[in-house]
């Protein structure tokens, strides 16, 4: 297997998570902050994010929103399907996968900073989507059955992992076979130095 | 195609960081935001096959042919020095 998937092997994890929380955190908080990625209404502007999937979505979640890219934009999620929204933040993404996915479908958001949960949870109750859940979890340990998944998202988080074969084994065990993965996500062009990689300020800046 | 994925495709690629805010180390590695897609093999046999058709081996010598220095350069011809 690839290596280069594999845990930078001198990375505090725990610190990480917890800059990485802190600053999302901070994103659900205070979202107009200004930050060193854009968010928001701008950034949903910016990634090509369809008029009529924000319609009735709480302000909260579009205000929070911090993706790098739009699962959406992939292909379209079909009535009645599973999703699993991998690091789902303050929700927006997990809400209109339960649009897309109506009543007769389901959504299971998943996230580690409490803070974007509780956004997320508010804007679910707000929208009375009965088929959207969201869980606290980590990507490389999902709170979800084997195989249960039609669909994988994700937006802007596998990047945020330094162990991204564990997160990706994970997302292969949730989904049922054929099942697919919608991905946003960044890519760099510029190798990134072995001693940048354990500077914990650059994988959250 | 790592973990059981075949049909991995980076759909569109763009510069999603410029006019942020607060300054990044965005530029500097030349990050830009992607969408990809891949599907989860339909059983072993599907990721097996796909794995192979990723194989990309030079086909094997014996270490003799290539001369003293078995680790030679790319573009060794592998001959004997005189």
């Amino acid at each position: 297997m690839n290596d280069s998937l594999s845990t930078e092997p001198s990375l505090d994890l725990g610190r990480l998570r917890q800059a990485i929380q802190e600053e999302y955190a901070a994103v659900a908080r205070d979202p107009g902050r200004g930050y060193h990625f854009h968010t928001g209404r701008p950034l949903v502007s910016l990634l090509g994010y369809q008029d009529d999937w924000l319609e009735g979505l709480p302000e909260g979640s579009i205000a929070s929103f911090a993706g790098t890219g739009n699962p959406f934009r992939i292909g379209h999620l079909r009535p009645g399907e599973r999703v699993v929204d991998i690091g789902s933040g303050a929700g927006m993404d997990s809400l209109i996968a339960a649009k897309m996915v109506g009543p007769d479908g389901q959504v299971i958001g998943v996230d580690m900073t409490r803070a974007m949960l509780e956004t997320a949870r508010k804007s679910t109750r707000e929208t009375r989507a009965g088929h959207v859940e969201f869980r606290e979890g980590l990507a490389e340990s999902l709170p979800v059955p084997d195989s249960w998944a039609d669909v994988v998202i994700s937006n802007g988080v596998l990047n945020l992992l330094p162990d991204k074969l564990a997160a990706l084994r994970e997302m292969a065990r949730v989904l049922k076979p054929t099942g697919r993965l919608q991905i946003g996500d960044i890519l760099v062009q510029q190798a990134v130095p072995a001693d940048a990689k354990q500077q914990i300020d650059l994988w959250t800046g | 195609m790592a973990a059981g994925f075949v049909d991995f495709e980076i759909t569109w690629q763009a510069d999603v960081f410029s006019g942020a805010p607060q300054a990044s180390s965005a530029a500097e590695f030349g990050t830009q935001g992607i969408n990809f897609r891949a599907r989860k093999a339909a059983n072993e046999q599907e990721w097996h096959a796909a794995l192979a058709s990723l194989a990309c081996e030079i086909p094997v010598r014996p270490t003799a042919l290539q001369g003293t220095d078995a680790l030679s350069d790319a573009g060794d011809t592998g001959e004997s020095e005189p």
